[in-house]
């Protein structure tokens, strides 16, 4: 169990680099206006700026900090130079929002250089990038109470947005303290008592100092207000709590967000903790999801943590803010990673059969988008498909049949009319479905068009002239469905005929991987036992029709992982004599081209042999050759 | 007189002999009971008990019909009846066991030969034997023992070197093991030739003519000539040495090393997987690279070790009928490997369709009333699912041909297709393949109408309240894909018949029951997946 989750967890980082990689192309705009001089004189600076390795933490660091030289060096420099300063931290930050110490020295620099309202909107646009941050949250509601203590609505409900983000922090004292601090100078019993109420209830590293200051809270505005807690009582449960969440949290070493893998100990840590959190009667909901949340602030690029906290939240019901996590986690992920996703259509599908019609936009655009990066991928087009024909082709058995006839033609005519617009590439299709074609998805349109004319129009002539004519196309060469689908029909009307002819077309026309083949050779094996009795068979043998053709009782052996074979080549199987026993290795061998072997040695007394004549003698001494199957097979052959 | 068999034999011998007919495939209880039996029969001289003879002789021949590959004691069986004088039985005892081995044991004939080289008296006699020998075993890797013995026969019986040369010339190109020691005796030949006209006994004389530039018969200085003809022998005798060199040495590396067991093994004994893996090789090689004869040869000589793995017959059977279109040899590969293979299956499908290709009803119902007496005439008991279908499709196929041909009861399949199903359905859980099966029968679209399989599977199935299916996402997934396909419903009745009839009654089965039909309608009729949902009360 172990093993897989660390070679999960691996898998997942290895992506993320490559992410990361990806990441670092694009235009900074960073030295644009600013003068030669000024180029000149920090000839270090843009050098960095100039190589900056985005997926290199070092790399990062020197920057940030010879930017912030900069601001020394110029006590008071001209506007250029300051918008160059301000675009080293913006493109950091909204690459790695989750940089916090990046955010706070980007506030410094503000300060210095705009001032303090700029600094503070840094800060603030800082809480929004990244609003599970305790200590960024500490230094905005610091700022705020030093420099706007007069505003103290604007105060009290950033305090109120801070406690749902950080206010269940293990170490979230300091916020806590200074939320008490700020309502009793605004002397706001009631809400101090709340806070209280709260804070008794939350697994806090420094928990025993709030029990005592709330009992001497309670103490002492006995007279004004009424509490209803038994403190002691509260108190223990949480102490019951913290010492359990203890054992994981002391092993927390690396609790924010950093370039590079994590150490596997942190990784599991995080497993097992998540794991208590989920099984707990004591955890709430909200402490479980605040966990989650720590999570993947360490863990952004592990996969593994975005799934199982979206399927967390989608157990416990809370969908609005499900969707917000899948449109969060999807965007940070590398492309290439695909569970999440593929849960996140799902997600989608789930939520639009249960009623949530206006999710239909974004569910069709979130597959146009994945299609985009996962051509091969057909599981998009099938579901878009099957969505379509429920919403926009709709009918129900309480229709009359014409009504219901007429919306199985007309979904049949805007298939065979999408395909047709894509193959003559004329953009008078649905867009929304052309945007999902391709060359590996088409197929799976095409088998949609004749499921629907074989199975609901019944129109076998139809459907027959839809195969011959779709078959030809390079697109369906390779494609698996179709193919299957046809092989699918010519069982179902029981055309053996065809069948044997398909079956020979297998490997050579048909070019489907060879254990569907081996899959199809051996099922039509038995269709053909069972389908065919043995005077049908006779009278076809005393036909002749087995000589050439294929006879499916004793030549679908040799089908079987050998999808080249045909019959035509019996007897004089062909032989590649340079074959050394070694795959792959390929010889032209000395050879004697008149050999004797095989003759009986009392023939030849009369006569005797000629002397021996040779093939390849020079090439006694040389090495085997490679040949590179990959190469002639696969990538030239096609 | 020879005394009655009960003085000769104590209690020990019911004891052995009862063992054997007990077990008679455990070898050791034959070892015990020849080696008693030898016992009481040494020390072994002309006046043998006759009785005891004919006990010994029938022991072997029963040996020999459980463990026909046992080369050894073939041999031990034709040694015995050699000293004892019986040189008519040491020949047939020999001849047949070669028969067991389609004449291509090397050791067989070794053997054979070396006792031939002391009787056979008759120049001619001998010789055919060797010439036999040489087309059956003479391409054998380690063969070099038989041309040695064949060379030395023909030097002591052949006063012409004609035929010796010619032998010696042909095994100079055979890839075999000790091919060198026969380029020495060559090079010897070579060197002490001392006549020009000699030489066109080792090479032709259109050769000799054409590519040596030697005239025989003209005149001119012999001297010169034969020192040119014997430089042009040498000259592609290494040439030739090199080539063949290069084949041995390609052989030897890459499989012939890799062998270590070169004799039949009991059924116990595995074979390490390194082994059988040059096996396959080398037969790959072979029949690429060989000369028929010579993969033959091979494919006998592996199925010694491998006889009790399934894939050697298949693949000698493969390549019998792919490559020659043999379907008599393969069919005679293909029951000796039933017989021996501890994996019969496969076998049993091959050989059906070979017996069917042959015409041999008879030997293909034998076989399926073996197949049914195994498991006491009830083969849908069978713990092999591959088994059970491959009887079901054959005696399918064959159906005519038995109510036909055949009387009730020649073969024991009395009972019609769907009952046997049904019985092997019955099974749930208990046995492996059921929705294979389920599958295979809703494909008999020829044989079942949609009616008949609803009223004698479906609907039974449901009526009985068999949860394994009723649980089972692909049994109503089958269900309704056998309604969707039908071919004579239309469209309208068959999306009724699923909606209002299938519908209900998996609304009362599990989740993923549920869940089949549910997959179902997402590829097939998407437009009632809301109904779908709705009478599931999902």
């Amino acid at each position: 169990m172990e093993i897989h989750t660390s070679e999960r967890h691996r898998t997942d980082f290895q992506r993320s680099k490559v992410m990361n990689a990806t990441n670092s192309r694009g235009d900074l705009n960073i030295l644009t206006g600013l003068d030669v001089g000024f180029l000149r004189d920090n000839g270090e600076w843009v050098t960095q700026v100039e190589s900056i390795a985005w997926d290199n933490i070092v790399s990062l660091d020197s920057l940030v900090k010879s930017t912030e030289q900069l601001v020394l060096k110029y006590s008071s420099p001209n506007e250029v130079i300051k918008k160059s300063i301000q675009k080293v931290f913006e493109n950091v930050l909204t690459r790695y929002p989750l940089f916090f110490g990046y955010w706070k020295r980007f506030t410094a620099v503000q300060y210095q250089l705009n001032g303090l309202e700029s600094s503070i909107e840094v800060l603030s646009r800082a809480v929004d990038a990244f609003p599970h941050s305790l200590d960024l949250w500490c230094a905005y509601l610091n700022v705020l109470m030093a420099n706007n203590a007069d505003r103290v609505d604007q105060i009290r409900i950033n305090f109120e947005i801070a406690r749902d983000f950080v206010g269940f922090q293990f170490l979230s004292h300091p916020f806590w303290d200074k939320y008490i601090e700020f309502e009793t100078a605004q002397g706001q019993i009631d809400k101090l008592a709340a806070i209280y109420q709260a804070i008794s209830r939350i697994p806090l590293h420094q928990y025993s100092k709030y029990y005592t200051a709330y009992k001497e809270f309670a103490q002492s505005n006995s007279s004004k207000l009424q509490i209803d807690d038994d403190i002691d009582q509260v108190f223990s449960i949480t102490q019951q709590l913290v010492n359990s969440v203890w054992k994981f949290e002391s092993q927390i070493s690396q609790s924010y967000f950093n370039l590079g893998p994590l150490a596997q100990k942190e990784l599991d840590n995080w497993d097992q903790y998540l794991n208590f959190a989920i099984d707990s009667e004591l955890v709430s909901n909200q402490l479980t999801k605040c966990i989650f949340q720590r999570c993947l602030i360490p863990c952004r690029y592990y996969e593994h943590f975005w799934v199982r906290f979206c399927s967390w939240m989608e157990r416990n019901d809370e969908k609005a803010s499900c969707l917000e996590v899948y449109q969060q986690g999807v965007q940070v992920l590398p492309t290439d990673v695909r569970k999440l996703r593929q849960n996140y259509l799902s997600f989608l599908k789930e939520s639009l059969r249960i009623g949530n019609q206006n999710l239909l936009e974004v569910y069709v655009l979130a597959m146009a988008e994945y299609s985009g990066l996962y051509p091969t991928e057909t599981s998009f087009i099938k579901d878009f498909l099957m969505i379509i024909k429920q919403r926009e082709f709709a009918s129900s058995l309480s229709q009359s049949d014409q009504e219901i006839l007429a919306q199985q033609v007309a979904f049949s005519a805007y298939l065979e009319k999408n395909v047709r617009m894509f193959l003559r590439q004329q953009e008078d299709g649905d867009e929304r479905l052309q945007n999902l074609l391709n060359d590996s998805t088409l197929p799976i349109i095409v088998v949609e068009l004749i499921k629907s004319s074989y199975l609901i129009l019944k129109n076998n002539l139809q459907t027959k002239a839809y195969f011959t004519e779709f078959g030809k196309l390079p697109q369906m060469k390779f494609s698996t469905t179709f193919w299957l689908t046809h092989y699918k029909f010519l069982k179902a009307t029981v055309d053996i005929n065809g069948l044997e002819e398909f079956v020979t077309k297998l490997g050579t026309e048909i070019k489907i991987p060879t254990t569907i083949i081996n899959d199809i050779v051996g099922d039509f094996k038995s269709f053909f036992l069972t389908n065919v009795g043995i005077s049908d068979y006779e009278r076809e043998v005393s036909g002749g029709r087995y000589k050439m053709g294929l006879d499916p009782l004793v030549d679908l052996e040799f089908k079987i992982n050998n999808p080249l074979w045909s019959k035509q080549g019996l007897g004089a199987l062909k032989r590649d004599n340079r074959d050394n026993g070694h795959p792959g290795l390929y010889l032209d061998k000395p050879v004697i081209s008149n050999t004797i072997v095989e003759c009986q040695s009392k023939d030849l007394v009369d006569k005797p042999p000629p002397l021996p004549t040779f093939r390849n003698l020079e090439k006694v001494n040389k090495a085997a050759v490679h040949k590179d199957f990959f190469s002639t097979d696969y990538l030239y052959q096609t | 007189m020879d005394e009655p068999l009960d003085e000769i034999l104590d209690d020990r011998f019911g004891q052995l002999s009862l063992n054997v007919s007990k077990s008679p495939l455990a070898l050791s209880h034959w070892e015990e009971l020849l080696n008693y039996l030898l016992e009481r029969a040494s020390p072994l001289k002309k006046l043998i008990n006759s009785h005891l003879l004919e006990l010994i002789r029938d022991t072997y021949k029963s040996l020999f019909t459980y463990f026909p590959l046992l080369e050894n004691y073939s041999i031990d069986y034709a040694l015995l009846e050699y000293k004892l004088g019986n040189i008519k039985e040491m020949h047939m005892a020999f001849v047949s066991a070669l028969q067991r081995h389609n004449n291509g044991s090397l050791l067989l004939w070794l053997e054979y030969l070396k006792l031939c080289n002391e009787v056979v008296i008759n120049h001619k006699q001998l010789f055919r034997k060797y010439e036999l020998a040489e087309s059956c075993i003479g391409l054998h890797f380690y063969s070099g023992e038989f041309w040695e013995m064949y060379l030395d026969q023909l030097r002591l019986r052949c006063v012409d070197k004609r035929r010796y040369l010619v032998v010696l010339r042909k095994v100079l190109e055979l890839p075999i093991y000790s091919y060198s020691k026969f380029y020495a005796q060559w090079l010897n030949i070579i060197d002490e030739t001392t006549d020009v006209r000699q030489l066109t006994m080792m090479v032709s004389e259109a050769d000799i003519d054409r590519k040596m530039k030697i005239k025989i018969r003209g005149r001119g200085r012999k001297g010169p000539q034969l020192q040119e003809g014997k430089t042009h022998l040498r000259k592609f005798t290494k040439e030739l040495y090199m080539v063949v060199q290069y084949r041995v040495l390609e052989i030897y590396n890459l499989f012939e090393s890799n062998i270590k067991t070169h004799y039949y093994c009991s059924a116990e004994t595995l074979i390490e997987k390194g082994e059988i893996s040059a096996w396959w090789r080398y037969l790959e090689y072979s029949i690429n690279n060989g000369f028929d004869k010579l993969t033959h040869l091979n494919f006998q000589r592996a199925l010694l070790p491998l006889a009790h793995y399934e894939m050697i017959w298949i693949k000698y059977a493969m390549w019998l009928m792919q490559q020659f279109e043999d379907f008599v040899s393969a069919k005679s590969v293909l029951a000796l490997g039933l017989q021996l293979s501890h994996k019969k299956t496969k076998i049993i499908e091959l050989l059906c369709g070979c017996l069917i290709k042959l015409g041999d009803y008879d030997q293909l119902f034998s076989i399926f009333n073996q197949a049914q007496a195994v498991f006491g005439n009830n083969i849908e008991e069978t713990d092999d699912f591959e088994l059970f279908s491959d009887y079901l499709q054959f005696t399918m196929f064959m159906e005519k041909c038995i109510s036909e041909n055949f009387p009730a009861g020649t073969l024991s399949h009395s009972e019609t297709g769907f009952k046997v199903l049904m019985k092997r359905l019955s099974y749930g859980e208990n046995k492996r393949g059921q929705e294979e099966l389920l599958h295979m029968v809703c494909q008999m679209y020829k044989r079942f109408s949609r009616r008949s399989l609803e009223e004698n599977v479906f609907l039974p199935i449901i009526d009985q309240n068999w949860t394994y299916y009723l649980d089972n996402a692909k049994f109503w997934y089958e269900y309704c894909h056998r309604v969707w396909f039908d071919q004579d419903s239309s469209y309208l009745e068959k999306r009724r018949y699923i909606v209002k009839k299938l519908f209900p009654l998996v609304a009362s089965q599990k989740l993923a029951a549920k869940e089949g039909v549910i997959s179902f309608c997402e590829s097939y009729m998407p437009e009632d997946l809301d109904v779908c949902f709705q009478v599931f009360k999902l």
